[in-house]
């Protein structure tokens, strides 16, 4: 059980310490607020419990959590000051942060002007990246955990604290045991934090934008069983573009959904990803979509699911459209929009059914998509001859084509024999064929011809004609 | 100064002592600074020279190290602080950019502010005063304390009422703040210090072009800077406190 710590309000550690206020008891340590008497200043103190000291090795971990801490230099951490012992019993202190939890000031708008509110996350997830590459996630990121002094931006020591907890332990209630696991994290709880951090800061960009919970939209954008029922009945209606909210900018509601799908197809997979989207955005450029369809009209698609791992609800999938061939060694995730709808002419935020089944287990997702109109490809040959001699080798190069979509293309190309104008060659329908070598046999002017497919539409047609002699 | 350990002399600043030390617990490097009264100082300036480090202690901004722990004897005061990391501006110099140059001047104009409005004025920035942590973060070397220290049993010593140079000795700061920022800006090698330029020649005003040295320096940027280091000198005192230059800075210079 939890022991009972010799620390009280007002008693006074090793003449230098007095406790101004106990914050948080549990097993492993108390936190209080202290004033240190010989300068006259606050900071917060860390006591280790006796009940953790029995446990050496236990404690030698939480000792190295606390040491991976101190060792990095961030402005976004309080600095750690004094490591002591008081009744042979380790304590260490650090910084008070006299600023404001987030929550308060964004709430008062005059604070962190709305403006501001991009590069105050850009600066939230360049910490956080900072974090997780020295392999610290925090599990749950709340407005009260990030808090601004002096024009800086902290996380406070109840994040901190709830790190050390996670970094050792998980209490065990059957066996009212905190110490019952072995230390750390494993690698799978390790990218399942990663998720909720993802999950997390969505939530908090919204919160931040549009002034309230994300949570009610959440269930109001994947609507409730009586909706969906409803709905079934009016199936177009499911078809209208979905706003979480309407005071959040289209830019940011991609970068919202994309981060409350983490790991989904289309959902953020690492922090730097997020990064990159609010960097375009401070650059003047639209966020990346997340799972996108261009132009499939009506067509159901499959999703190539690349990941090993389905236990996880941060699993990867990576996208494959259209006619592309699925490998057979992959799970197959099959999503089916729903009955008779088509995308055609209807382009914007949709919600898409997704049932995923890998081997016996099987779930149902909603996975938000961005269908956006699809642009046609555009052909270019490279080649630059215009003559050549009869038997010569000719290489005929389009890879320089192209797809707005950077859709996988195919090749058609075409020469126009000039004495009857009949096609004569014809290499296509292949991603290969961008690059073929022909050979004239007979003299005469040749028109050759090139145009590429998308998966959805032509490109126009180009030519070039050579001489050969 | 509880597990705290010294462990190799580093400098000495004349009363002033600095070691390197261990912070067992933390396993970490610190430094550790004894401040010693020599014979001939007089005793009763150790609570002027305590209430200085509370000052330093008591300041929250990024750009100052942190004082970890203190201990107070008759003739002695040791305090520890956390070590900076990485390299000293001036080694930093050249690979310092000029959106780079732009943030340690806010933020270093913000820690100076915060130094002034903590009756704290340093009567000229140095070089040595500097850091450069981690190549992102400007830090004043927790050395500045230990000169204050020094200072403080001059001011006893010598009986100087430092209330009168106050005022003056914020315009320096103002000006070497200029100079320092001016200096990054132009990519020279060696910090010049208010004292190099001959504030009354106004050929060396004209020498100081900064624009031309570094062509994403705009014009205006640089009459700005030109206005800040000769505040020291000119008539009409454009800046004389570090609010307006932060103001400046935030509304016309960067904006």
């Amino acid at each position: 059980m939890v022991m009972k710590l010799a620390l009280e309000k007002n008693s006074v550690l090793n003449e230098k310490y007095r406790v101004v206020e106990i914050i948080e008891q549990n097993p492993f340590y108390t936190t209080a607020t202290v004033e240190h008497l010989l300068l006259n200043r606050y900071e917060i103190l860390y006591l280790i419990s006796k009940n953790l000291l029995e446990k050496k090795d236990i404690y030698e971990v939480f000792l190295r959590g606390v040491q991976k801490f101190v060792s990095l230099i961030s402005n976004s951490i309080p600095d750690f000051l004094s490591f002591g012992e008081y009744n042979e019993i380790p304590f260490f202190t650090h910084k008070y942060i006299a600023g404001k939890p987030i929550q308060e000031l964004l709430t008062q708008e005059t604070k962190i002007p709305r403006e501001e509110l991009l590069s105050f996350f850009i600066e939230l997830v360049s910490n956080l990246i900072f974090f997780q590459q020295n392999l610290i996630n925090w599990e749950y990121l709340t407005y009260n955990d990030v808090c601004f002094s002096k024009g800086n931006l902290f996380f406070s020591h109840i994040n901190f604290a709830r790190y050390l907890i996670n970094y050792r332990s998980q209490f065990n209630e059957e066996e009212n045991n905190w110490f019952d696991k072995s230390p750390g994290l494993s690698l799978q709880e390790y990218d399942f934090d990663l998720a909720k951090n993802l999950f997390h800061l969505g939530e908090l960009f919204y919160e931040a934008l549009a002034g309230k919970g994300l949570v009610p939209a959440i269930n109001k954008y994947k609507k409730s069983k009586e909706e969906r029922e409803k709905l079934k009945k009016k199936k177009r209606d499911l078809l209208s573009p979905l706003r979480l909210n309407e005071n959040i900018p289209e830019t940011f509601e991609i970068i919202i959904l994309k981060a409350i799908h983490p790991g989904s197809s289309g959902g953020y997979n690492n922090l730097n990803e997020l990064l990159e989207d609010l960097l375009r955005i401070e650059q003047g450029k639209s966020p990346k979509p997340f799972l996108e369809i261009a132009g499939a009209e009506g067509e159901s698609a499959l999703i190539s699911a690349s990941t090993p791992s389905d236990q996880q609800e941060g699993y990867t999938i990576a996208s494959i459209w259209g006619t592309q061939p699925v490998p057979e060694q992959e799970p197959v995730i099959r999503v089916r929009v729903r009955r008779g709808i088509s995308f055609k002419k209807m382009l914007g935020i949709f919600l898409i059914l997704c049932v995923v089944i890998i081997l016996t287990y099987a779930g149902k997702y909603y996975i938000p998509l961005l269908l956006k109109k699809n642009h046609p490809p555009v052909a270019l040959i490279s080649t630059n001859i215009t003559s050549c001699q009869t038997g010569e080798e000719v290489l005929l190069d389009g890879t320089k084509s192209n797809d707005p979509e950077n859709d996988l293309l195919d090749f058609y190309w075409e020469i126009v024999s000039p004495e009857t104008g009949q096609v004569i060659f014809s290499k296509n329908r292949t991603p290969e064929a961008g690059r073929t070598k022909v050979t004239f046999l007979t003299t005469g002017k040749y028109r050759i011809s090139l145009k590429v497919f998308d998966g959805k539409e032509f490109s126009q047609t180009i030519y070039i004609n050579v001489d050969v002699n | 100064m509880q597990n705290i350990f010294e462990k190799k002399l580093l400098k000495n600043i004349d009363r002033v002592t600095c070691y390197s030390a261990e912070q067992s617990g933390f396993k970490r490097e610190v430094l550790l600074y004894r401040f010693t009264l020599f014979y001939s100082d007089p005793s009763d300036v150790i609570p002027e020279c305590e209430n200085e480090i509370k000052k330093w202690a008591k300041l929250e901004h990024s750009t100052i190290i942190p004082i970890i722990d203190i201990t107070i004897e008759e003739k002695e005061i040791k305090f520890a602080t956390r070590k900076p990391e990485g390299n000293s501006v001036d080694s930093a110099k050249g690979d310092i950019s000029t959106i780079q140059t732009w943030s340690i001047a806010r933020s270093l104009a913000s820690g100076l502010l915060a130094l002034h409005q903590a009756g704290i004025f340093l009567g000229g920035i140095k070089e040595t005063h500097l850091f450069y942590e981690s190549e992102k973060w400007i830090r004043f070397s927790p050395d500045v304390l230990g000169e204050r220290l020094n200072r403080q049993v001059e001011i006893k010593k010598l009986n100087i009422n430092v209330a009168n140079r106050e005022k003056e000795e914020a315009i320096k700061d103002i000006s070497t703040w200029g100079c320092f920022i001016a200096c990054l800006l132009m990519g020279d090698q060696s910090f010049v210090p208010l004292k190099k330029i001959n504030l009354s020649n106004q050929k060396s005003q004209l020498d100081l072009e900064i624009a031309g040295r570094n062509p994403e320096v705009t014009k205006s940027q640089e009459e700005f800077l030109k206005s800040v280091i000769f505040s020291a000198t000119s008539q009409d005192k454009k800046f004389t406190n570090f609010e307006q230059i932060i103001d400046t800075l935030n509304k016309e210079i960067l904006s």
